[in-house]
């Protein structure tokens, strides 16, 4: 038809898990262009977790970066991984294409669907190092974490309140893509300004009764949910300043205030425990405050009073306020 | 005035110290840009995501296929061939394309085949002709060889001892004299061309019967034709364009290479209507044994109801060959590094390429499992397709194989019969995802376990009582004789007289009555219809079932607990059924057919349907011979 064509493929990351396999390539990208006009074909691969996923589109050296001007494209600066539309079909200029049933909400994933990859060699490498945990214990605790993250992603999708993986659950999926097994619960980040009253009551529905709350929403707000057979699920709550994120602890015994800051951050999409998950884009910086730069031994014994880099003494609730910001179930 | 002409002397060395620096300033500069550009088009040149695999993959490509130095192609290879009794070698143009010194393996005439235009090495084989059959493979294998192709053989060790006549003969119409003369310890290197002529040969006769013949260094100069001689001349379709990359880098596949009628690559199976199997993915493990695979992939193409699309061929390791074979057919094809050794390593495998296939696959429920060494039922699919529903409904299934443990020629009869059994048969299965991501995957294995992986799938913590699936008539045969389970004797005694449906189209019956409750109810029926035989004879022999066909009989023996097999081990041993371990029961019951009738074995107390017993019968009791005569099942690994 006299189109000129590129294909851009790469490796299949469904491939790239724990083992290390290799096929064929698969495609990526197309962009045919016929005069001035440019048609760019996204092709989306379906992936565990329910999602699907384009990749990121790279010229190989002997490709010409002139061909279309690649930096208008809507898709392909980075991999992308969007929830899976169900489609309809539509009548346009006389033409029958098939369109998402609901086109809004695709076009509003666009913006927020950048996606990184786990880092299997990483993690190869680090489970080589240190032995995985392989006890009857360990994968039991894996299997509980995973069902009460499954849980809590449904329960906070339903309510519209974004979250992503954070503290220990961060760094299992950062340092070895699985859940820590000394982990002991699931962490998730959510920004205060995502704060939902329901969320309570949501999860205590969902079969998650509230064990603790600490804080408030307007400073270090912090719930944490009861799952089966003693695995907890902790949410921080993390709240912006001008040039940093922070979240509150509290130690109930004594009313003491503890901040943990990070740097700020973005959130991409990932792939964890065959879930599509958001993590920090910047996962290092953020790992490596909560961590300090030894995050990649092992450490069994994490007590969060003291052993995290980034926490500071952040003064003391006052005991009239007890009632409201130490409440224990 | 000293004064001045020492300043101007001063000031002709600064001069020249000035004129120096900047001379040697330009030369490092001049040095840094060239350094600059050079790394700048390096850095350019370099593709994005270096693959170690394609590395890997070059550095075989190279020790196979010695790449000829110099701009004017040479027309001659220069070849040499060692053979002795502990080790062989064959090198072409200088490069190492066989090397075999290890002790305790290789042993038997190796054959190499050259492609005659390239110097390629297209297909390596070594054929233990020390032991029975191994011949015939050899000559399976020689005469499919393309006529004008270099052919190289060497012995290790000992190549003579059954090397029969018609191997011989083989030998012989390829113009060797020394092969058909092949005596017990000899060494002996040949190069010749399929078709003749022959370009070499030596031979070197063993003095005695306690040693070897001398080693034997061949060296010959092969001529190489034109790369048309070397081609067929096919039409040019898709189909064709497949069959000639493969058949111009692969020997050994037969009439799929022919020029003239070649062996379809393509098959029209007919299509299996309301198909409930259509988009379940298939896994074929596959390791290095790629004329298995050939083999295999051939009948699974062929069977109704096939979706090539969802076949996945997953080979453990870096091998050329097989993923050669998975292109001819046009499928995908996945290498796993391997990770850990013997049946670890198979272990391993296994569960990166279930993995895998979930991954590939998300909306996938279920997988079938295949392995490179079954031939697959016409109507395997078939099979599945009426039979899947039940996997998905009932929860006490573990799984559903195409395999019937106890189905031989002489006790399987009915394709349309299902069973439930109480173990996991392997050899053509399908695997629930929510049990494989939910119980299997999490607690596979470690690569340091040098567990079987089927073993394990079968013990109680895995299984936890479920129940697989069975046909009568097996839906598979395995026809695998090397391997590392496998060797000519276990294969012979339990896997060679094993039947297989070739019925196309099999309508299975009474498929619901498979379920839990529900087979149950057709147990306790079959029971009673069931003709209680008599138990004063010895039920080893053909007369203890009346001449009759079509009937049910059955027998009590004695099973005093839920794992006493004594009786049971006893009888199949002299029925010639599987005998190595208990497999085909069902709460203490087994069913088979014998002389065309349905028989039925209850174990006496264990067996809840000991009840059907009649008062007056005395349950069989056969005992095992003393232990002197040697374990049962001699024919183990290999």
């Amino acid at each position: 038809m006299g189109f000129q064509c590129l294909k851009i493929e790469s490796k299949d990351p469904r491939l790239d898990g724990i083992d290390s396999l290799s096929g064929t390539a698969i495609p990526l990208h197309y962009v045919c262009k016929l005069a001035t006009h440019a048609i760019h074909l996204v092709v989306f691969h379906e992936r565990s977790g329910n999602y699907l996923w384009h990749g990121h589109l790279r010229l190989k050296g002997h490709m010409d970066r002139k061909f279309v001007p690649f930096r208008k494209l809507q898709f392909g600066r980075y991999p992308g991984a969007f929830d899976r539309p169900e489609l309809q079909q539509v009548t346009i200029d006389g033409l029958d294409v098939l369109i998402p049933k609901d086109p809004g909400h695709f076009l509003e994933e666009v913006p927020h669907s950048r996606f990184i990859e786990c880092r299997y060699k990483e993690a190869r490498a680090f489970l080589q190092q240190y032995l995985d945990d392989n006890t009857v214990d360990a994968m039991a605790f894996r299997k509980r974490a995973k069902e009460l993250l499954q849980l809590a992603a449904k329960t906070l999708k339903e309510l519209g309140v974004p979250f992503w993986l954070s503290s220990g659950t961060c760094l299992g999926w950062y340092r070895q893509c699985s859940i820590i097994p000394y982990s002991k619960d699931v962490d998730l980040g959510i920004f205060i300004q995502d704060y939902k009253p329901d969320i309570i009551l949501a999860f205590q529905n969902a079969g998650l009764p509230l064990k603790h709350k600490f804080g408030k929403v307007e400073d270090s707000l912090e719930l944490s949910f009861q799952g089966k057979d003693d695995v907890k699920l902790d949410i921080f709550f993390f709240y912006e300043e001008t040039d940093h994120m922070w979240n509150g602890g509290t130690q109930a015994k004594t009313g003491k205030k503890f901040k943990y800051l990070f740097p700020k951050f973005t959130l991409c999409w990932t792939e964890f425990v065959d879930m599509k998950v958001h993590v920090p884009c910047e996962t290092v910086d953020y790992i490596e405050a909560n961590y300090g730069k030894t995050w990649k031994i092992p450490v069994q014994t994490w007590d969060w009073k003291s052993s995290p880099p980034n926490v500071q003494p952040n003064g003391i609730w006052p005991i009239s306020e007890w009632d409201e910001v130490i409440q224990l179930y | 005035m000293e004064g001045t002409k020492e300043a101007k002397d001063s000031d002709g060395k600064a001069q020249e110290i000035w004129t120096g620096a900047v001379l040697f300033l330009l030369v490092t500069v001049i040095v840094n840009i060239k350094l600059i550009l050079d790394t700048r088009r390096a850095i350019n040149e370099a593709n994005e995501d270096p693959e170690p695999e394609q590395d890997y993959d070059e550095a075989l490509g190279r020790l196979e296929s010695p790449r000829r130095r110099g701009s004017s192609p040479r027309r001659v290879l220069d070849v040499e061939v060692y053979s002795s009794r502990s080790k062989v070698y064959v090198a072409v143009d200088g490069t190492t394309v066989l090397e075999d010194e290890a002790r305790e393996q290789g042993r038997g005439i190796h054959v190499i085949v050259l492609n005659q235009a390239t110097g390629h090495v297209m297909a390596k084989r070594v054929f233990d002709t020390y032991s029975p059959h191994e011949d015939e493979a050899m000559v399976l294998f020689l005469n499919m060889v393309a006529p004008g192709r270099v052919l190289i053989c060497t012995v290790k060790d000992e190549g003579s001892f059954h090397l029969k006549d018609t191997a011989k003969a083989l030998l012989r119409s390829l113009g060797s004299q020394a092969g058909p003369a092949l005596g017990w310890r000899d060494t002996w290197a040949f190069v010749g061309r399929k078709g003749g002529p022959v370009l070499g040969e030596k031979h070197s006769k063993s003095p005695a019967l306690s040693s070897w013949g001398d080693p034997v260094l061949l060296k010959t100069d092969v001529p190489l034709s034109s790369a048309e001689e070397a081609e067929c001349h096919w039409a040019d379709t898709e189909l064709n364009r497949r069959r000639r990359h493969f058949c111009s880098k692969v020997e050994g596949y037969g009439s799929v290479c022919s020029c003239k009628d070649p062996t379809p690559i393509e098959f029209s199976p007919d299509p299996l209507p309301d198909n409930k199997v259509l988009n379940v993915p298939v896994a074929v493990i596959a390791g290095n044994r790629p004329n298995y695979l050939y083999r295999m992939l051939r009948s699974l193409l062929s069977a109704q109801g096939v979706s090539p699309q969802m076949i996945t061929v997953f080979i453990d390791g870096y091998y050329e060959e097989p993923m050669d074979v998975v292109a001819l057919f046009g499928l995908r094809g996945i290498q796993h590094t391997p990770i850990s050794i013997k049946n670890a390593r198979v272990s391993q495998h296994y569960k990166a390429s279930l993995t895998a296939t979930f991954n590939l696959f998300p909306e996938a429920k279920f997988a079938v499992v295949l392995e490179e060494d079954l031939d697959i039922a016409v109507d395997f699919f078939s099979f599945l397709s009426q039979s899947i529903h039940l996997l998905e409904e009932d929860d006490s299934l573990y799984c559903i194989s195409a395999w019937n443990d106890q189905g031989y020629e002489h006790t399987a009869e009915d394709p349309a019969l299902l069973y439930r059994v109480e173990t996991m048969p392997g050899l053509g299965w399908v695997l629930r995802k929510s049990l494989y991501k939910e119980e299997l995957e999490p607690k596979w294995p470690t690569p340091e376990k040098l567990w079987d992986w089927d073993m394990w799938m079968r013990m109680p913590e895995q299984r936890q009582g479920r129940e697989c699936i069975i046909p009568d008539v097996s839906r598979s045969y395995h026809f695998g004789i090397v391997g590392l389970n496998m060797n000519g004797y276990f294969h012979e005694a339990y896997f060679k007289k094993h039947k297989f449906n070739t019925v196309p189209g099999v309508q299975l019956r009474n498929v619901d009555s498979l379920k839990k409750e529900a087979y149950e109810v057709e147990i306790h029926r079959l029971l009673s219809e069931a003709e209680v035989l008599d138990h004063s004879k010895d039920p080893c022999e053909d007369s203890f079932l009346p001449d009759t066909e079509g009937h049910t009989y059955v027998v009590f023996i004695r099973m005093e607990k839920d794992d006493d097999f004594t009786t049971w081990t006893q009888l199949a041993k002299c029925l010639h059924i599987w005998d190595l371990d208990v497999r085909g029961n069902h709460q203490g019951l087994w069913r088979l057919f014998r002389k065309k009738n349905h028989f039925l074995v209850v174990g006496v107390p264990a067996s809840p349907y000991s009840v059907k017993k009649p008062p007056s019968v005395t349950p069989i009791f056969l005992e095992p011979p003393p232990k002197e005569e040697g374990a049962p099942g001699a024919a183990e690994q290999t």
